[in-house]
């Protein structure tokens, strides 16, 4: 039943404190067939996630207020029903640690700021596909 | 002797214009920027003109943050707001701005005058490019007017 619901849903999940970047997020994943839930803060995600999995993917900003994107990876490695959903870390920083840690927490792919529209694209297919 | 001024001058405006077009794309890259529309067709709602009017809002306000933060002594909410600001301004293509806060977060125990020094040149900078995202804005609202 919960395999189910993750193959037909539609929906990606976006945490980023930037609007300037969930716009851009948003604008590119609605263009590849997806539907978008934007959250700004990682309070935001946490709290949505606790009590929706129905999500396709997620895309987290590493560094936001209240709740890193690294702690909501983490989280959501501990729960059955969101350790499928696969999820893409997005950061500024330029630390090859960051990357590490991004998929040792569980991270599927991994995209640096700043990007452009062809390498998102590339890196969400690599998230969607 | 004057001939060799007048070369000189010569050599300094053309080493000027030379650099003009990387200065331009110091301040704000269009390519970088244009590239960001991935194509869209013409019906769709024109994401650059959107994602201008969202950074500059969005500017507008980590800025007067930065200057709240620098008047009040206050490290961790400037360097917040420096980081907050970095990374949509080098994925727009305003490389200079993502410099100086990327300057501006790594200074260290609290060393306000250097903040303020740096943040006087980031207001420099987003003048600047406030400016030729307006132009930018423009000319793609008549292109898609005509």
């Amino acid at each position: 039943m919960s395999l189910q619901i993750t193959q037909k849903s539609s929906r990606v999940l976006i945490a980023d404190d930037d609007p300037v970047i969930r716009h851009l997020l948003r604008s590119t994943i609605m263009q590849e067939g997806y539907e978008v839930t934007e959250v700004s803060d990682g309070r935001e995600a946490y709290r949505l996630l606790r009590s929706d999995s129905n999500f396709r993917a997620a895309i987290f900003d590493m560094k936001m207020p209240f709740l890193q994107g690294l702690e909501i990876l983490k989280y959501m490695r501990t729960e059955k029903r969101l350790m499928r959903i696969p999820a893409m870390m997005i950061t500024s920083e330029q630390d090859l640690r960051l990357m590490t840690d991004s998929f040792s927490a569980g991270a599927t792919v991994f995209l640096s700021k700043p990007f452009t529209a062809e390498k998102l694209k590339m890196t969400l297919h690599m998230l969607l596909d | 002797m004057s001939n060799k001024f007048a070369q000189l001058t010569t050599l300094a405006v053309t080493e000027c214009r030379m650099d003009n077009g990387d200065l331009q794309a110091e301040i704000l890259d269009l390519d970088v920027l244009r590239s960001l529309d991935g194509g869209q067709s013409g019906e769709m709602p024109d994401l650059i003109v959107e994602l201008i009017d969202l950074y500059l809002n969005e500017a507008a306000v980590r800025i007067a943050a930065m200057r709240r933060a620098i008047d009040s002594n206050d490290e961790d909410g400037w360097k917040q707001a420096a980081h907050a600001l970095r990374g949509s301004s080098s994925t727009l293509g305003a490389r200079g701005i993502g410099r100086r806060c990327d300057e501006l977060e790594q200074v260290g125990f609290s060393d306000v005058t250097t903040a303020r020094s740096i943040f006087e040149r980031l207001l420099i900078d987003c003048t600047q490019v406030r400016s030729a995202m307006l132009q930018e804005r423009q000319r793609r609202i008549q292109a898609a007017g005509s």
